[in-house]
């Protein structure tokens, strides 16, 4: 062994040397690791969220019947041959009225998601970047929101503006808002005290530029797995006010619509609430197990 | 303690340590063989990644659990430590072995106090309830606490460092351990805390307890070793006794190590053996600043914050400087001195109370003629001329970017070229600053220490500025990187005519890059002057306090450098 140091020891190009450790090579086996380190779970819930993805976007592919067609001499039939999930009251097939729905329900989750995270990116970033007094303007604000449940603030919204599916997923939106500004502007607060930013500014940067190149990008970047943790939670919120007959409106194929219908049969056709139930139930379930396993690898990486 | 007094505390023949990793095994110490006699002290010096805490580990039973452990002889305390259990590693931690942590900052629990911390280490050995509160207080106090009864009930973040420091050791020796083992113990401290902890731990030593020290620097085991054992990639490279291994080293690692302490080279030399930097041709930026007036002037800055008794606590007392063209000023004091407000009022990130700065003859910060302050405004043309590189480089890069998207940033907020040409234009910076090129897509993060501030440096380049403000820009470096760091540094300055504010807790490093000097002390100057005179002929007792703090080499390599340079081509050939 060369007894000299190399002058180049602190660049990086004697990695081979005994006793260090290869930095790890992302693009030979960064697909191999990926496939590796992501549980067996993870993997089932990917694939159930994304055949609840395909269905929301290409129900026909998945439809057997009309979702609407009413056929009595056939109704309440139990699940088997020709009806998977069996039929309701109408005789409607329950399994081609739950395909129908995803695509509402899914929307819904994400429709009231993006409301949810615009109000609290507005109120929590501009919390974070402002002075004293505005911040602790919107922290109080925030604060009296939070004093409200959040479905209880959904119903206000309701209260005010009438049933329907556009009003609960605003409703559902107005409700997730606090929790995204406080969290926001937690976020907010720490990428302003970082060096980057003050770097930035001593580039000559403007402090436009650095808002909207630096800032926001950067607090923006765990949002994705915000997101998708938010979606399950909308999806049952969303799910709920249409169970209590203020968001979707019967006969539409909405699935808690449709599990408000059932609850009335549940005795004698446990199918017409069962599957909505269940759907709802993996829906949320499937993004928060892929959200938190998201989370995870980001925070690994950062 | 039936052991007699002349029977060794470590006896170790050929270890070696791996880790199996999924890319196969990695062989961190190879063939290492020690011994350790009571009252001993054994320096373990290298840079990180050279084995010498994973060495240490091994002597207490902390490897983690893919480690293998291989060894002829491992005698701990006249014990076969490669057969050890878990429960005797147990009996021996704490009890006959005090081992003090790497990062005093970190290493106490936030939750817990002083007392309670050491408390633990005296229940795991069953001594009694009784007994346990003296015994908290007199190891408080052995390690030099002021007022330990008070001290016990505090937590760590109401510690300062050195403070903290002193807990950590007084939690490794409460029970009287016979050998100490001590894992970068003044590192992160200032200068005179340094000292004290040195002081404190050759105390040790001299009730006759073993002690292994491990530091990446000669110049603070110099102090405190009796025999010294470099090590480089997992070897031991050198051995023997300190003044024979520092006053005629034999391997040219070592004689890099010794080179590389800044206190030891005077102005001028070079402390590493990297290449020089060619700066090539850049294309030069038309700017106000008046190449002929100080680079930078402050003057009688005055800058406070409000303490929470409601008074308003002065952090920067009148403070003035000014700063030459084409040299370095350097700032020296301890934490909270003041230095780094005053480098955030340099830099126009912080409005002073009072006082004016002024950038190269332009206004820069504060009232400069009658009533009304530089606006930012007013400032911001002016950003590029005046750059900073602090401790924490990875921390001035925004997260998303990779290097190159960094030195293209840069150039963009300066409006330099085209896309393709502030490509280009980064790769030209990576090249001024001594990285190779395929670094370039990499990130930050992936980079080691050394490389990060490189970029640091290149960044701060981009946009062809006056004055780089560097802000403990080797603190957090091994002492062989850091003399690379400064040595490129130095070709910087020369070939761009930069004029540097060099701020600093480490005398040694002010004393090898600054022309002038100015010591801090809770906000006010207490000393300015030349560097040659001031660090010849202090004029204050803090100064020389300070002075005396730095640990120096007793043999002095410059004495020496004839003979040594000699040797050194003799066993090149050889």
């Amino acid at each position: 062994m060369s007894i000299t140091l190399n002058p180049n020891s602190d660049t990086g190009t004697t990695a081979s040397a005994p006793g260090t450790p290869e930095p790890p090579r992302r693009t030979r086996t960064g697909a191999v690791r990926f496939v590796r380190n992501t549980p067996i779970g993870v993997w089932v819930a990917a694939a159930v969220l994304t055949f609840l993805v395909l269905a929301a976007i290409l129900p026909s592919v998945f439809l057997q019947q009309d979702p609407f067609e009413i056929d009595p001499a056939n109704a309440f039939a139990a699940p088997g041959a020709g009806h998977p999930f069996g039929t309701d009251q109408n005789g409607r097939d329950v399994f081609s009225r739950v395909i129908a729905g995803t695509g509402q329900s899914l929307l819904l989750g994400l429709a009231a998601t993006a409301i949810g995270l615009l109000l609290g990116g507005l109120l929590g970033i501009t919390a974070g970047i402002s002075g004293k007094w505005v911040d602790s303007a919107i922290c109080r604000f925030v604060e009296i929101l939070f004093a409200f449940p959040g479905l209880l603030l959904a119903l206000i919204v309701i209260a005010v503006s009438g049933t329907g599916v556009v009003t609960a997923a605003l409703a559902v939106g107005v409700g997730t808002a606090p929790g995204y500004a406080r969290m926001l502007r937690t976020q907010t607060l720490q990428v302003v005290a970082a060096p980057y930013v003050e770097t930035a500014l001593s580039l000559g940067r403007s402090r436009s530029h650095i808002l909207w190149h630096t800032i926001v990008p950067n607090v923006a970047r765990p949002l994705f797995v915000l997101v998708t943790l938010g979606i399950g939670q909308a999806i049952v919120w969303a799910s709920s006010l249409s169970f209590l007959g203020l968001g979707a409106q019967p006969p539409a194929a909405e699935w808690g619509a449709m599990l408000a219908d059932g609850r009335n049969y549940l005795q004698v056709a446990w199918w017409i609430a069962a599957f909505p139930g269940i759907f709802i139930t993996l829906a949320a379930l499937t993004t928060t197990v892929v959200g938190h396993h998201l989370q995870r690898r980001l925070e690994a990486e950062v | 303690m039936t052991t007699p007094v002349q029977h060794p505390l470590l006896t170790i023949d050929n270890l070696n340590v791996s880790f199996s990793t999924p890319r196969g095994p990695v062989h961190v110490v190879r063939d290492l063989s020690l011994a350790l006699a009571p009252g001993q002290a054994l320096a373990l010096v290298g840079e990180s990644g050279s084995g010498k805490t994973v060495t240490a580990r091994t002597l207490v039973g902390l490897n983690a659990p893919n480690a293998r452990v291989t060894a002829d002889r491992l005698d701990v305390l006249g014990q076969d430590a490669t057969r050890l259990s878990e429960r005797r590693w147990r009996a021996l931690r704490g009890k006959d072995i005090g081992y003090v942590l790497q990062d005093a900052l970190v290493s106490l629990d936030p939750l817990r106090t002083v007392g309670q911390e050491i408390d633990e280490a005296l229940r795991a050995h069953g001594v009694r309830r009784a007994e346990r509160q003296e015994r908290i207080h007199a190891a408080l106090r052995d390690a030099g606490i002021p007022d330990p009864e008070v001290r016990a009930r505090q937590r760590s973040n109401e510690l300062s460092g050195g403070l903290r420091q002193r807990a950590l050791i007084a939690q490794a020796t409460v029970l009287d351990p016979r050998l100490v083992i001590a894992d970068e113990p003044t590192t992160a401290l200032d200068a005179t805390v340094q000292a004290q902890i040195l002081d404190l731990l050759a105390g040790l030593k001299e009730q006759g307890r073993g002690l292994i020290l491990i530091s990446h620097d000669l110049a603070v085991v110099s102090r405190l070793a009796d025999e010294i054992a470099v090590m480089q990639h997992g070897r031991i490279v050198e051995s023997g006794r300190a003044a024979e291994v520092l006053g005629n080293p034999q391997h040219a690692y070592t004689r890099q190590l010794i080179d590389a302490v800044p206190s030891a080279a005077g102005r001028g030399t070079r402390l590493s053996s990297v290449p020089r930097v060619a700066v090539g041709t850049a294309p030069s930026r038309t700017s106000a600043f008046a190449a002929e007036a100080p680079a930078l002037e402050a003057r009688t800055l005055v800058k406070t914050y409000p303490a929470p008794d409601g008074a308003r606590r002065t952090v920067v007392d009148h403070v003035s400087f000014t700063l030459q063209p084409g040299t370095t000023l350097g700032i020296v004091g301890e934490s909270g001195s003041g230095k780094s407000t005053t480098a955030r009022i340099a830099l126009g990130l912080t409005e002073p109370d009072a006082g004016t700065v002024t950038l190269g003859g332009l206004s820069w910060m504060g009232h400069p003629d009658g009533p009304g302050i530089v606006t930012e405004a007013v400032r911001r043309p002016h950003r590029p001329d005046i750059q900073l590189v602090n401790q924490d480089p990875l921390s001035s890069f925004d997260p998303r970017f990779s290097v190159q998207r960094v030195l293209t940033d840069a150039l963009d907020a300066g409006a330099v070229g085209s896309p393709h040409e502030r490509e280009d234009r980064a790769a030209e910076l990576l090249g001024q600053v001594g990285l190779p090129l395929d670094l370039i897509h990499r990130r930050p993060l992936t980079l080691s220490g050394g490389q990060r501030q490189r970029v640091a440096i290149a960044r701060a380049l981009a946009l062809q500025p006056r004055v780089l403000l560097l802000d403990e820009p080797v603190s957090a470096l091994d002492v062989s990187i850091q003399a690379q760091v400064l040595d490129l540094l130095a070709d910087l300055q020369e070939q761009l005519h930069l004029s540097y504010l060099f701020i600093s807790h480490d005398l040694g490093v002010i004393h090898h890059v600054a022309d002038h000097v100015l010591v801090l002390k809770d906000g006010r100057v207490v000393e300015s002057g030349d560097a040659s005179t001031l660090f010849v002929a202090p004029t204050t007792a803090y100064t020389r306090a300070l002075l005396d703090a730095v640990p120096a080499m007793p043999v002095r390599t410059s004495s020496a450098a004839g003979s040594t340079r000699t040797a050194h081509t003799s066993e090149g050939a050889a």
